[in-house]
């Protein structure tokens, strides 16, 4: 909580409310801790059995390293995250409870890194900190990081991209070291993001191929030119090792389980392509982004005959539903502005999206579990107000139309 | 009339886009939850007080395909152990293994259980491959202290379904065996949560529940009274009689009205039509959105025709040929070029003011540094200048050292301090804004423009709005369509000042000059006199983007090192960028 509290104020270093902020994401904080100590009362998983299985994987890896064997000769299943709570078990000893707090931890501060690509927007201070704070205390974000899942870390690298992509490009006092270490730091960071889902690679790197090539056309600054090269050549590489190397384990995928695992990478792909001819893709877009529809929330097998989370789920899904009608107008006028970076997180959650309408299987609440990814970005958009101010400076002829 | 049809369309976006949004409640995909096909329940009491249950249950729909969910009821004292849970999976029966800390499966969907004890029930999951999202999983479990034992008889009272589980069952067969015979007129069983449903004795030692189906909101609580001597070795609950007790609650529940059972049964033939009416209805308006998408990126398509149509009168009063270039600024044409000013619209309006003989430019051409010096000249008579070639004269006389130079490259990045940065950014805007003004009032759209104008703003918005909402609400692929139509129509009406008459002649004629200036053979260039002024023509060449062109007219550029001074003017454009890039985003 200190570290909380000292990387807060170092980040907000001289704005007005972080000290309002910082408590708020303390209590976020807190909330997440009790909410682990709940769902570990039961001995065993609340929300599906991803974090229990990552545990019983991370208690091996530190068996592994505990007998000597170097970490990039580590056998793990799954998913890279899974190493990670291994290291941690080697060094501080076996603790789900403190693995779960790790979590929190990194959700906490993508919750401040989001509020930090709001500042250096320029959204005003203080709809930037109310992003952070409505994003911090989301409940079903609470429930996917605070348990030993990977999705802590996913919505913290995906948020800690766009602001390092962000701070390169915005941020002129930035020594060109630094612009280089940022972007090194950007194309290990897609390298980590697609050993954790295969498919990061390509939303992140084309994203930011958008951001950067629009921004280069906007502006004609070199930097960008170099930056896209950077992470194109980044992604290729990622592209013929690490994808190709991980396609067989990607688990998420819902193909036919019941093949053995010799099938080959050709197989694999032809699976995925098969999975996604079969669907009604209008259908998997709205369920991707509206599902657990309001009268599906009291199947989630999670909380099946749970009332109040019932009521929390509905209400949750109600404000989601809002955000996304207001995030249309939030979209026409960064198209208004032709601003290059929120036009590549816009390329961002459509990718992502349509990646995931089409590949994930189609239950509700794997959706919904998915869908968190991209609620951080989206919140970049919820904002009507700016788009019909211009809207209605256009008409009434105050501002001049191109 | 046409402003009334703006106002009413204005009006209509906000009701619209909550119509839509509320149709992604109305018409979402309907989703039938739990349903459970067949549910066999054995349970056999033990002389203890202890029940051993097994339940088979066969599910017709899961919800997902990944994991099936039995909710057990878990009264106060009890204490409940899974004792083994098996699904089937193409015929065969698999025993499930639990997750658990030391019995961790890799491969958890070949037949894993997780159990998580909550307040008043046992939530077991459990986890497979299961097809179609039907499954069945047999699951055996123990009850401790679960039948209590008074004075005069025993009390086994549990419920199989439970009331918040909210899915559908159907075929539920009870079976509760007692610890041994008995006098069959001893044995009393009850039934309750749903209004529907068989209880038998059967032989002195098995009672049997026979429920055809149930909804959610029922129920199903089974209640049985027996001599306690056959559970002898129970632990006495309470040493009083109970008898009249439960005979006074049953009579109690038997006298109710049972609201809550008629309600559930009402509000699931209400669910039952609502989702036959749910089902026709997506259909019927899957088709009415396919043709209104269809119609409305139609309309958005018309809309720019007939902006188009009359955008297109009075084109031949605007007749603009190359020989009437300088009557434009540089900074007007870059704006005409690519609707906007920025770093380029300020150097070649710099050299438009060169061209008036208001600031004279010396190009430095040594070996260490290039850079581009304006001076200003003895003649400051601003009279015949416009509001934008005022504000880069301001802005050039500010920059300007004690001999009246300013050095474009070094000024540019040099920029240190807040204050000069505020001063060069509001320069910036006036000079900007003033470019953009000077045009709109030589370029004024008439009354019909105007109106086409905003209809295709407002016809964008509610296109690309519903495009973004019906699409995903009403899932038709069609409706997608109306996003590139709002967004074109949106586009068009937004640059509609691009495409009038007069921006267009204009555009022709500087392509022209453009064209011009690219031809290899000098023989081919002839240009007008007024454009043989080489301050002028380095000024366009900057703003139609051919700056680096201007080897190819050597015959105007004699004697000078014109190599030098396209390098040069490409390094003052690159310095001008990152100058007001940085500057307007601080």
């Amino acid at each position: 909580m200190a570290v909380t509290a000292i990387v807060g104020m170092l980040i907000f270093k001289g704005r007005p409310n972080r000290i309002r902020f910082i408590v708020l994401a303390e209590l976020a904080l807190v909330i997440r801790f009790i909410f682990t100590f709940v769902i570990y009362s039961n001995g065993t998983e609340y929300s599906g059995t991803d974090g229990l299985i990552y545990h019983q994987v991370a208690i091996d890896i530190a068996d592994q390293l505990r007998s000597g064997i170097p970490v990039w000769k580590l056998d793990y299943e799954y998913t890279w995250y899974t190493v990670l709570i291994g290291i941690q078990y080697a060094v501080f000893g076996v603790n789900r409870y403190a693995a779960s707090f790790v979590n929190s931890f990194v959700s906490i501060l993508t919750g401040f890194y989001i509020t930090a690509i709001a500042r250096e927007l320029k959204f005003k201070d203080r709809r930037s900190f109310l992003t952070g704070t409505i994003y911090m205390f989301i409940p079903s974000m609470i429930v996917w990081t605070a348990d030993t899942r990977k999705e802590s870390l996913i919505f913290f690298f995906i948020v800690v991209i766009w602001y390092m992509a962000l701070k390169v490009i915005m941020d002129r006092r930035l020594s060109a070291i630094k612009q280089g270490l940022f972007i090194i730091g950007i194309c290990i960071l897609i390298w980590l993001s697609t050993l954790l889902r295969i498919y990061m690679l390509y939303t992140l790197s084309g994203a930011l191929f958008i951001y950067l090539m629009l921004y280069y056309i906007k502006t004609e600054r070199k930097l960008a030119l170099i930056f896209c090269f950077i992470v194109l050549a980044c992604s290729l590489l990622i592209n013929f090792t690490t994808v190709r190397k991980n396609m067989r384990d990607y688990h998420a995928l819902s193909m036919d389980r019941s093949k053995s695992g010799d099938e080959d990478l050709d197989e694999e792909l032809s699976s995925i392509f098969n999975t996604i001819m079969e669907k009604d893709i209008a259908a998997s877009i709205n369920g991707f982004l509206t599902k657990p529809h309001l009268e599906d929330v009291p199947y989630i097998t999670d909380i099946a005959a749970n009332t109040m989370a019932i009521i929390i789920v509905k209400i949750e899904m109600l404000l989601w539903y809002l955000g996304l009608v207001i995030s249309v107008f939030g979209i026409m006028y960064a198209f208004i502005r032709w601003d290059p970076y929120l036009i590549g997180v816009l390329a961002f959650i459509v990718s992502y999206g349509l990646i995931n309408a089409l590949i994930c299987e189609d239950v509700p609440d794997t959706y919904y579990r998915y869908r968190a990814a991209i609620i951080a970005p989206t919140m970049l958009f919820v904002d009507y107000k700016l788009f019909f101010r211009e809207l209605k400076a256009l008409i009434a002829g105050n501002i001049h139309t191109r | 009339m046409k402003i009334k049809l703006i106002k009413i369309l204005s009006l209509m976006t906000v009701p619209v886009i909550i119509i839509f949004s509320l149709s992604v409640f109305c018409f979402a995909q309907p989703q039938y939850g739990y349903r459970i096909s067949d549910y066999e329940v054995v349970a056999k009491i033990a002389d203890n007080g202890d029940i051993n249950i097994t339940e088979k249950v066969k599910y017709s729909s899961l919800g997902n395909n990944n994991n099936a969910v039995i909710l057990i009821d878990k009264q106060e004292d009890e204490e409940i152990e899974i004792k083994k849970v098996k699904i089937l999976i193409r015929d065969e029966l698999i025993e499930c293994e639990q997750l658990a800390a030391g019995q961790w499966d890799a491969n958890v969907f070949n037949g894993t259980y997780s159990v998580s004890q909550e307040n008043n029930l046992v939530r077991l999951k459990v986890y497979g491959t299961f097809k179609k999202q039907q499954g069945t999983v047999i699951v055996n479990y123990n009850i401790k202290n679960s039948v209590k034992r008074y004075g005069d008889i025993a009390l086994f009272d549990r419920t199989f379904i439970l009331e918040d589980w909210n899915g559908y069952a159907s075929n539920i067969d009870i079976e509760i065996q007692l610890p041994k015979y008995t006098d069959a007129a001893r044995v009393k069983p009850f039934l309750h949560g749903v209004l529907v449903g068989q209880k038998r004795v059967l032989d002195g030692r098995k009672v049997k529940y026979n429920i055809p189906n149930t909804v959610p909101g029922e129920y199903v609580e089974a209640r049985i009274v027996f001599p306690e001597n056959l559970i002898k070795n129970a632990q006495i609950t309470d040493s009083d009689d109970y008898f009249e007790t439960v005979i006074q609650e049953e009579k109690e529940y038997s006298d109710s009205d049972k609201s809550n059972l008629l309600k559930a049964r009402e509000n699931a033939a209400k669910e039952a039509g609502k989702l036959a009416w749910k089902e026709k209805m997506k259909q019927r308006t899957k088709i009415l959105t396919t043709i209104i998408s269809l119609l409305a990126s139609l309309s958005g398509l018309l809309t720019i025709y007939r902006a188009q149509k009359e955008l297109r009168k009075n084109k031949e009063t605007a007749v603009f040929e190359l020989k009437d270039i300088p009557q434009i600024t540089p900074q007007e044409a870059y704006l005409l070029i690519s609707g906007k000013t920025g770093a380029r619209g300020v150097l070649a309006g710099l050299f438009g003011l060169a061209s008036k003989g208001i600031v004279e430019p010396e190009f430095i051409l040594e070996e260490n540094y290039r850079s581009i010096i304006f001076r200003l000249t003895d003649n400051q008579n601003t009279t015949g200048l416009d509001a934008s070639e005022k504000d880069l004269l301001r802005l050039v006389s500010e920059s300007s050292d004690e001999t009246g130079k300013a050095d474009i490259i070094k000024y540019a990045i040099k920029y240190t301090n807040a204050g000069e940065k505020a001063k060069i950014k509001e320069h910036y805007i006036n000079f900007d804004n003033n470019v953009k003004n000077n045009y709109a009032k030589k370029n004024r759209l008439t009354a019909s423009q105007i109106y086409y104008r905003n209809l295709g703003l407002i016809l964008g918005v509610i296109l690309f709005a519903a495009g973004c909402i019906v699409s995903v609400a009403f899932s038709v692929l069609s409706a997608y369509l109306m996003l590139p139509a709002g967004f074109l129509v949106f586009w068009y009406s937004y640059s509609i000042q691009r495409r009038t008459p007069y921006s267009i002649e204009r555009i022709k004629a500087l392509n022209e000059l453009r064209k011009l200036l690219n031809k290899s053979n000098k023989n081919e260039k002839v240009f007008p006199e007024c454009l043989t002024d080489i301050n002028r023509l380095i000024g366009l060449s900057i703003a139609i983007r051919a700056e680096n062109k201007l080897h190819l007219l050597e015959g105007v550029f004699k004697d000078k090192n014109i190599k030098s001074i396209e390098d040069t003017l490409e390094k003052a454009l690159i310095a001008l960028y990152n100058s007001i890039s940085a500057i307007l985003d601080s």
